[in-house]
């Protein structure tokens, strides 16, 4: 059964660079149809899983299967149905909108009658649609963040992967976004997301994972990371992800 | 010490901070190792090879008429190229640091703040030519020409004026036509500027104008009877080449005032030029062309979409395109060699020098042009992660880039590919030698090209390793041995065309440099 197939499985993966250890033997199934939050402080190794995930680091051991198919092994099967988003957007300057989102759904093999309407679509829905002739150089740090988006939305992804998708929006803009990946996720895709904001994850995730020092520490609904926080604990239901997070992460760099 | 905020204590942060850019790949005592060997280059020579001259050449009092013409030649020919490097300065300190926004912001008079950044320009200007300069000095004070030492005030007298004229004319388009646009023009400008001496001395030698060539010699013929009058004003500038004083003193003082002048005058519009650059001032729509009836057509073909991305970025980057259309002019006189009216009667390897002309300006060109091309749009892909994350293929899709090169190549050049056919003797050989060039040179930059941002491979030139610039060197001699050894009947023509087919693909063993996609 295809459900039964996690949308991202991650088994023993590990990377290092140089003398630094970035991620630490991670195992982690995410299945279909959530939205999963991937959290830590800085420099906990979120971005470098992500790109792993996405098949632009390869890890030093072990393997990423996107819906079964491994990213190492299968490349072009495994990329088909992901989308990446950095946090630093993959935008050409000297491109209108419009380009860009031919060019992306031209590399994701998509035929043009298909791409064209929903390309419109998703301007229309970012708000960008009357600057389609502009060149993207213009646009505001909020303005390529959401045209970045469209582009990872237009080839129509399986499983989006998300690095911190909301910096630069507007409260207006962002609200729209978190409301468009929770109809993306009830639709049955998957999505992963990193994000400082943790009333965000709090609020959408169905399920969270927490890096700290490039290893996963905790993961679980946030009931179950309450469960595995003392002081959480002793909070009861009214212990926001915040204090969770926060306890299992100092907890993990006095370690 | 300089008091916090004042213009000295700006200055020294910008001097640390390109002190810094200078030693960030470059270490001091490398640099100490290379200005020692210049000298040593220069000194050695000129002790030794110039003794019997040594003293003959000095003089007292007022110097020689011919000395005075070419001190005037340096002065426009270095005027011309600081102009062109301090404009290119005044875009980098108006748009593209990135700390602008916080001095802005901060309480310091904005006059301080631009002194601060046009002073720099200044010295970055002065500092750039100051190791030639010097390099001439040491060789004119070895030659026992002591007044020499005027070249350095000039030197900074010519740094201030066109460090001046360099701010005020980015500034000035600025408000002319908006920051965004006036970055590109200041650009391409710098690069015109730099170029238009060379460019007026090749228009003169290659146009044949009899009234300037007739004019230049008489000139030159009152040159040498010294019948050229120094005296005047306009001459001050080649005065102070050789340090007389009221000259020196009038060049900096010109120099200090022009800068102080442009600081009072357009202090305030570089702080509107500096919040339209920020703010980013994209050009907004009209209800009209808003208008969302109008239905969008996309391409389809993973080929097609790649190649139309590649062509509409290098059409939109008009910097880009001066920068090459630079490098090609500059390859003309190479080929002009050839091609001078009275060539013909002069051969070479059995044939006249004309019958080579069309087909060694293919290879040259060609070659150029194929070669920063297919850097540019494979090196210099701005989204690489994009392309390394889709599943395309990293490999499918440099091939698709370097076609994207090869079909325009060949486009522009299909007029004199058709010359080639009609007009030439040898129509198989230039064929042979032009598509053998773009191929094995396009090739090697496919596997070769190491990834960097777009505009630093203009800017640079781009980097290549020591290898890779060996081979193409190699690669362009052989296919210029095919046209001249097939065409003259030589054996080594044969030779040019092995290494020159297979030195490319001798370059496929060699691992493949990773571009990030």
């Amino acid at each position: 059964m295809t459900s039964e197939i996690p949308a991202i499985k991650l088994e023993g993966l590990q990377k290092r660079f140089g003398s630094v250890t970035a991620v630490s033997s991670i195992n982690l199934s995410i299945a279909q149809g959530q939205l999963y939050g991937l959290l830590g402080p800085n420099g906990a190794g979120k971005t470098t899983t992500l790109r792993m995930i996405a098949g632009l680091l390869k890890p030093d051991t072990g393997d990423v299967q996107i819906l079964g198919q491994s990213v190492t092994k299968q490349p072009k099967l495994a990329k088909q149905p992901l989308a990446y988003l950095p946090d630093d957007p993959l935008l050409y300057g000297k491109l209108r909108p419009l380009e860009y989102l031919e060019f992306v759904a031209g590399l994701w093999g998509i035929d043009a009658s298909v791409a064209a309407p929903k390309a419109v679509s998703l301007l229309g829905l970012m708000g960008l649609w009357n600057n389609r002739l502009e060149l993207v150089e213009g646009f505001s740090r909020g303005m390529k963040q959401k045209l970045a988006l469209a582009g990872a939305m237009v080839h129509e992804p399986k499983i989006m992967i998300l690095d911190e998708p909301l910096t630069g929006l507007d409260a207006a803009a962002a609200r729209q976004v978190k409301d468009l990946l929770v109809d993306y996720v009830k639709a049955g895709n998957t999505v992963v997301l990193t994000t400082h904001i943790l009333e965000v994850a709090e609020r959408l995730a169905d399920r969270i994972g927490i890096i700290a020092r490039g290893a996963l520490i905790a993961e679980g609904t946030l009931e179950e990371l309450r469960g595995k926080s003392h002081e959480a604990s002793a909070y009861g239901a009214k212990a926001s992800l915040e204090d969770v997070f926060l306890e299992l992460t100092q907890a993990g760099e006095a370690q | 010490m300089n008091a916090v905020g004042s213009l000295g204590w700006l200055i020294r942060n910008e001097l640390r901070l390109a002190w810094r850019a200078l030693t960030a790949k470059t270490k001091p005592w490398v640099w100490a190792l290379l200005i020692v060997l210049g000298l040593a280059i220069v000194i050695v020579p000129v002790f030794f090879l110039a003794q019997d001259i040594r003293g003959k050449l000095a003089f007292q009092g007022a110097p020689p008429t011919i000395a005075l013409v070419a001190a005037q030649g340096f002065v426009l020919v270095t005027f011309t190229l600081l102009l062109s490097g301090s404009i290119a300065s005044s875009v980098e300190a108006l748009f593209e640091r990135g700390d602008l926004d916080l001095l802005v912001s901060s309480p310091l008079d904005s006059k301080v703040i631009f002194a601060s950044r046009a002073l720099s320009v200044a010295l970055k200007t002065f500092l750039s030519s100051l190791a030639f300069v010097l390099l001439a000095v040491i060789a004119g004070l070895i030659l026992g020409i002591w007044q020499i030492l005027g070249l350095i005030p000039l030197l900074a007298a010519i740094s201030l004026i066109s460090s001046a004229f360099g701010m005020l004319l980015t500034l000035g388009l600025v408000r002319a036509i908006g920051a965004r646009r006036a970055k590109t023009v200041a650009q391409v400008l710098s690069a015109l500027v730099g170029a238009a001496i060379y460019l007026a001395s090749q228009s003169f030698r290659f146009l044949g104008d009899s009234s300037t060539t007739g004019g230049m010699t008489g000139w030159l013929i009152k040159l040498f009877r010294g019948n050229v009058d120094t005296s005047g004003f306009w001459w001050t500038p080649a005065r102070a080449a050789f340090l007389d004083p009221l000259s020196s003193i009038l060049m900096l003082a010109l120099g200090a005032g022009l800068l102080w002048f442009t600081t009072n005058l357009v202090h305030n519009t570089f702080i509107l030029g500096t919040q339209t650059a920020t703010m980013g001032g994209g050009k907004r729509l009209s209800a009209k062309s808003s208008d969302s009836s109008q239905p969008v057509k996309f391409t389809s073909g993973l080929t097609r979409i790649v190649m139309n991305k590649e062509w509409r970025l290098i059409a939109r980057d008009p910097y880009l395109i001066s920068q090459l259309g630079l490098q090609m002019l500059y390859l003309l006189p190479a080929v002009f060699v050839f091609w001078q009216p009275g060539s013909s009667s002069f051969s070479l390897f059995g044939s006249s020098f004309a019958s080579y002309a069309v087909n060694i300006f293919i290879v040259l060109l060609g070659g150029t042009l194929i070669s920063r091309l297919t850097q540019i749009i494979v090196a210099g892909e701005e989204a690489p992660e994009l392309l390394a994350m889709s599943p395309a293929g990293g490999e499918n899709l440099r091939w698709i880039k370097f076609a994207g090169v090869l079909i325009p190549t060949i486009l522009l050049f299909s007029p004199l590919l058709v010359l080639v056919v009609v007009r030439n003797m040898h129509p198989l050989v230039g064929l042979l030698a032009f598509f053998g060039t773009v191929l094995s040179l396009g090739i090697l930059q496919v596997w070769t090209a190491k990834p960097q941002p777009r505009a630093d491979l203009m800017k640079r030139g781009g980097r290549s390793d020591f290898l890779t610039g060996l081979v193409q060197g190699l690669v362009t001699f052989a296919w210029l041995a095919v046209v001249l050894g097939l065409e003259s009947g030589a054996w080594w023509g044969w030779l040019g065309l092995g290494v020159g087919a297979l030195l490319p693909l001798v370059s496929l063993l060699r691992p493949r440099s990773s571009l990030g996609y």
